[in-house]
């Protein structure tokens, strides 16, 4: 059993890397989003699913991802049917080309759970195929979902969403589940109110994932909701770090258990949601 | 041999005599000052910080037991028989008033305890093994940079573990247990022996799961207990508070028995309670407070400020109330009789208070083990602990079956001297102590010393 994470060795090195080995089992790559499965038999491509694409499709969706982990198993049952039918030399080239695409492109996020939230019309911009299909899915959807559910080809849905994130026809939301965290409270003192401190790895984490400035959305037990500036502070695993009178704004207190997750800023400062 | 008991005599009445408290008073007014009067300027944080918190575990950051744990380790220790036995003495001797003069003591007490704590946590020493240790001997150590001062408390806290954290605590025991149980001191002591040796085989962590069940269950107990005394004494509680605030103020402070007491044995009488009772100067409970799991050591001396609120302010108040409400202060009897009859109204009420009474003073014994031990480690290393538990349990087991005047006289007098380097580190690091507070009170990180 082989164990790691894509951001360490990209799908295109890992396949590259087994089928030289003359390896064969299945390769499940597990992002939060969504499940992928790779069959290799005898180092050749045998077969490929992400979510609802299959085939070649499924590898080039995987292809775009920049960090999952990822479990190489060859006790797995390969029941899959066979659904990739070129040979492995062109399998790698055409995957080499697919990976150039995806790391040309700037505004996609690395996190596909982020929603796509329709921002203006796209007034003055010439409208590809592929770009009317983004569009008609985007509003409200995960970036995940539209690049899985797009009529073309997953690097050309994610070309043409990384086209209109840059035009400012769509925008990056955080969804309600994405980076959901619970964590204890723990109060500070002094005027620096609207500010909630999350311990430094946390931060880091949130940093990586979300691209570009991001807040906290607070929940209480008692449904009371409100945004925080985020600030990064060291030895607070676990806890959220809010101003005393922001507590009681929140009806809570020191120890009480609150929901936190991250907020994209828009470029404004304001928050996106 | 007598040279040196009247040495250990002459010592012994200088570090508790009136001067000292002095002293100690000093320091508490010096340390309420410096943190910008916290126990009643921040007192509504004191109460959100540490009872308001009291349902969260661990903060996060280096330390050993929750910041809650460390809090039941320290008033195992101050929590005793000073509580019950000591305030009924105090009213004895300096009559009612004292009551007022030792709640006086108690707030500024509240400060010093305060600041301990909080240095406590500032100047612990972390290991590699992610345990810490800290209490008086490593802010003298580290913060004054004189670790021969530390070592003096190390070395006065070591002895002193011996004989008021062990010998006199498992007399008390054993004591409770023959008159109430029939118990011959003997299996006392071994029972007593065996608990304290799987506690303390456990380390800090057992330390703390046993007494912070056992601690809050004995305060519930014996305040339950007072309580229920109090409203069965309720038409005699107006003139107890009458009795407490006419006489504090009195020259004459005794009001029927204690008639003639001058006012300045009633100020040492109260005074002395409420300094000696929670323990604050004397360093001990630090060495507790140092283990507490805390982003930022003013957290920690919120504990602390509240240790002193729950033991003198509250439970002292609850024996004194218990004492004066039921007249029997008035009798001429000793403190012992006066419990007894002031408990004695209600079916069962003496038992309980026997009970309170073993409780006391069994945490105390497992309490002051732990700082025993860590004050012996900071002497001579790791390698001490095991023998010094193993010499503390059979202390345990041997200090029921006699009278051990010299050992209990000695540890006294060790004990009071462990105020010392104590109440000079606090004055010098006073500075510390108000830096970390107002940083705290301005949300800033807590940056720990090299």
């Amino acid at each position: 059993m082989l164990k790691g994470n894509l951001s360490q060795f990209p799908l295109g090195t890992l396949i590259q890397t087994l089928a030289v080995a003359g390896r064969s089992g299945v390769l499940v790559v597990s992002p939060p989003w969504i499940k992928g499965r790779i069959t290799l038999r005898g180092g050749a491509l045998h077969s490929a699913k992400a979510g609802a694409r299959s085939g070649w499709e499924a590898i080039e969706l995987l292809a775009g991802l920049t960090h999952a982990p990822f479990v190489f198993d060859d006790s797995l049952p390969m029941t899959d049917r066979a659904n990739i039918k070129v040979p492995l030399e062109t399998a790698l080239a055409r995957m080499m080309s697919v990976g150039d695409r995806w790391s040309a492109l700037r505004h996609l996020p690395g996190d596909w759970q982020l929603e796509l939230v329709l921002q203006r019309k796209p007034r003055g911009l010439r409208l590809t195929p592929a770009m009317l299909q983004v569009l008609a899915l985007a509003e409200g959807r995960t970036v995940a979902r539209v690049i899985e559910e797009a009529a073309v080809s997953p690097i050309a849905a994610a070309e043409a969403l990384d086209q209109l994130l840059a035009d400012g026809v769509l925008e990056l939301s955080t969804s309600r589940e994405m980076g959901l965290v619970t964590l204890v409270a723990l109060s500070f003192y002094g005027n620096r109110l609207g500010v909630a401190y999350i311990d430094e790895d946390l931060h880091q984490e949130w940093t990586k994932l979300l691209p570009g400035v991001f807040g906290v959305r607070v929940s209480s037990p008692h449904g009371i909701e409100a945004s925080f500036e985020a600030r990064p502070r060291v030895g607070i695993p676990g806890r959220v770090m809010l101003h005393d009178k922001d507590l009681r704004r929140l009806r809570a207190g020191r120890g009480v258990k609150l929901s936190v997750r991250p907020e994209l800023l828009n470029r404004s400062g304001g928050e996106a949601t | 041999m007598n040279v040196i008991m009247e040495w250990i005599n002459q010592i012994n009445g200088w570090v508790w005599g009136f001067g000292m408290m002095l002293v100690f008073l000093s320091v508490g007014i010096y340390l309420t000052v410096r943190t910008g009067f916290v126990q009643f300027m921040r007192v509504g944080v004191i109460f959100r910080e540490t009872l308001g918190a009291i349902r969260e575990r661990a903060l996060g950051g280096s330390g050993e037991v929750s910041p809650f744990q460390a809090t039941m380790i320290a008033m195992g220790a101050t929590i005793g028989i000073g509580n019950i036995v000591g305030v009924t003495a105090a009213i004895l001797s300096g009559g009612p008033g004292a009551v007022f003069w030792m709640w006086v003591a108690s707030l500024l007490g509240m400060a010093t305890k305060f600041a301990e704590a909080t240095l406590a946590v500032h100047f612990r020493q972390r290991f590699s093994d992610g345990s810490v240790s800290g209490g008086p001997m490593y802010y003298i150590s580290r913060g004054l940079g004189l670790p021969w001062l530390g070592g003096f408390f190390a070395f006065f806290a070591a002895i002193a573990a011996y004989g008021i954290g062990n010998v006199v605590q498992v007399s008390a025991i054993a004591g409770v247990f023959e008159s109430q149980l029939h118990l011959a001191p003997v299996w006392t002591g071994l029972f007593a022996g065996l608990v304290v040796a799987l506690v303390l085989g456990g380390g800090v962590r057992r330390i703390a799961h046993f007494v912070q069940l056992l601690v809050p269950f004995m305060i519930f107990l014996y305040l339950g207990l007072g309580a229920v005394v109090l409203i069965f004494n309720a038409s005699g509680l107006v003139p107890a508070f009458q009795a407490i605030f006419q006489s504090a103020f009195s020259i004459q402070a005794g009001v029927g028995g204690a008639v003639g007491v001058a006012a300045t044995e009633m100020i040492k009488a109260g005074v002395g309670r409420g300094i000696f009772s929670n323990e604050a100067g004397l360093g001990s409970a630090a060495i507790a407070h140092a283990q507490a799991q805390v982003d930022h050591p003013v957290r920690q001396g919120f504990w602390g400020a509240m240790e002193v609120f729950v033991d003198s302010i509250l439970i002292n108040s609850f024996t004194a109330l218990v004492v004066l409400s039921s007249g029997a202060w008035n009798s001429g009897s000793t403190p012992y009789e006066v419990l007894g009859l002031s408990f004695g109204g209600i079916p069962v009420a003496q038992t309980l208070l026997a009970v309170s009474l073993a409780l006391f003073a069994f945490t105390t014994l497992i309490s002051w083990a732990f700082y025993g031990e860590e004050s012996a480690t900071f002497l001579f290393g790791e390698g001490i602990r095991w023998p010094y538990r193993l010499a503390y349990v059979v202390m345990v087991f041997v200090g029921g079956l006699g009278s051990f005047s010299t050992l209990i006289k000695l540890s006294d007098t060790m004990n009071g001297l462990m105020a010392i380097p104590n109440l000079i580190a606090l004055v010098l690091l006073g500075g510390v102590v108000a830096r970390l507070t107002r940083g705290f009170f301005s949300g800033e990180p807590w940056t720990p010393p090299k």
